[in-house]
């Protein structure tokens, strides 16, 4: 699969007759399925952009192993979107309807990869939304965290504050 | 898949518990050992407690409590709280004092502050001092079930919406000096507020408000301000009328309580200074005496 995408960015560095700027660049998901997309939207995705100047711009496919073809088009249609300054509440809102719990989680680390921070901060307040106001055992389940607090460990932990504080009885306040 | 996220740097972690409310933030301590530090590490800029919340999840009211307290006495100065917003549905006195004290320590260490929301509960007013009307980065203030007895002074170059509801004030003349200290305010509510006693020191009218946009007073004890002060508005909702009656060139909503100070004959005057009012409603109380007024 590495020498499959590699001699096609061989081919097509070997095919450009005019290396311009502006030229589309070819975003291929870890099962290998192109994206082409224009540049502005490259821009956007800055581990994606540093590649191409770290190269000089000669290489145009960009193999991204940790992206699957379900998860890039929503990243693509974000970044199109934040180009055209057309990230709206209402976009946001129904952008996220589509997306289940693995989704999100996944987009999350698509943008998290690709380093596109107004995606990140989205993706992080849709994350804190939807496990805002559950338990700790829910927040565990969604992460995957592994509990590793021996029990006695985590009964002192959520009683902790409460008995830090235990000095401060309310009957006592006259005292002071 | 769940590991990855688990895994990811902390600092990526921290911006995703930045953005939970407050209670939720707290939380996370308990969820695993890599986790527990974080809340702290990475602390939200944006301050946002309700009891209800908390209760819901069957935790002790005491421990609300003192989360709140925890919170904000945790942060260094390095970390700024932009927005503070807390909501008080239970009562419990016994708490007040400490929830002043939570306060007047967040006002000394923050003076970056942005926006300011307390609500409490009916039976519980809060009794906090008042140093927040000197924060100058200030855009946002709502108040509302709360007692303001201390007064230092105020200086609200940046606020831009006031909102007071059933706010007592120890003296009369605080609010009059807190709206003195508001130049580009654009957004005044302010409803049933009281207060304790009425000084003569404070002889001073209120500014006219040029930026304001949207005034509802209804309900103020006795708070003679002038018309004047909200000509510039687009929406006005209004109880009492003094003074007298400039031209209101950009209002468009006009909505008046009739009763206590206002007269038929006061309301045709206001009509005829707005040039292009669109809406205009009269609330009528079925109090008994409102008819002998004219």
């Amino acid at each position: 699969m590495a020498e499959e995408v590699s001699s096609q960015m061989n081919s097509l560095s070997i095919s450009e007759t005019n290396p311009s700027s502006s030229a589309t660049i070819s975003l291929v998901s870890g099962d290998d399925i192109v994206f082409k997309v224009e540049p502005t939207i490259a821009k956007e995705m800055e581990t994606v952009q540093s590649f191409i100047d770290e190269t000089d711009g000669k290489i145009t496919t960009i193999p991204l192993p940790n992206i699957s073809s379900h998860d890039l088009p929503y990243v693509i249609e974000y970044c199109e979107k934040s180009i055209a300054g057309k990230i709206t509440k209402e976009f946001e809102a129904e952008f996220v309807k589509k997306l289940n719990n693995e989704e999100v989680k996944e987009l999350f680390l698509a943008a998290n990869y690709l380093n596109i921070k107004k995606l990140l901060d989205f993706l992080s307040q849709v994350i804190a939304d939807r496990i805002a106001n559950k338990s700790v055992e829910y927040v565990r389940r969604y992460f995957g965290i592994e509990n590793d607090f021996t029990p006695e460990e985590e009964a002192k932990l959520r009683e902790e504050l409460a008995w830090t504080f235990t000095g401060v009885d309310p009957d006592d306040e006259d005292e002071n | 898949m769940d590991d990855r996220i688990s895994k990811l740097p902390e600092e990526i972690l921290g911006r995703i518990i930045s953005f939970l409310p407050s209670e939720d933030a707290f939380a996370t301590r308990v969820l695993s050992k890599r986790w527990r530090p974080l809340w702290h590490v990475y602390p939200s800029p944006n301050l946002d407690f309700d009891d209800q919340r908390f209760l819901r999840k069957g935790e002790p009211y005491f421990s609300f409590k003192d989360m709140v307290n925890v919170t904000i006495n945790e942060r260094s100065e390095h970390q700024p709280i932009k927005s503070f917003r807390l909501r008080c549905h239970e009562s419990h006195d016994s708490f007040t004092g400490e929830f002043s004290t939570m306060l007047l320590l967040m006002a000394t260490a923050e003076r970056r502050m942005e926006y300011i929301d307390i609500h409490m509960s009916d039976n519980w007013k809060l009794n906090i001092t008042c140093f927040m009307f000197c924060f100058s980065n200030l855009v946002v203030l709502k108040l509302k079930f709360v007692c303001l007895n201390l007064f230092i002074s105020a200086n609200l170059p940046s606020l831009k919406i006031l909102h007071l509801n059933s706010v007592y004030f120890m003296e009369h003349g605080f609010i009059l000096e807190i709206l003195n200290a508001c130049p580009i305010l654009e957004d005044l509510e302010m409803k049933n507020i009281s207060n304790g006693y009425w000084s003569d020191e404070y002889d001073e009218e209120v500014k006219k408000l040029n930026n304001l946009i949207r005034a509802d007073v209804s309900n103020v004890s006795g708070y003679d301000i002038d018309l004047d002060v909200f000509s510039s508005v687009e929406f006005l909702r209004i109880e009492e009328m003094y003074g007298v009656v400039p031209v209101f060139s950009k209002l468009t909503h006009l909505e008046i309580v009739f009763g206590g100070s206002i007269h038929w004959c006061f309301i045709t005057s206001v009509m005829k200074n707005c040039p292009i009012l669109q809406v205009f409603i009269l609330e009528m109380p079925l109090t008994p005496n409102i008819w002998t007024s004219y």
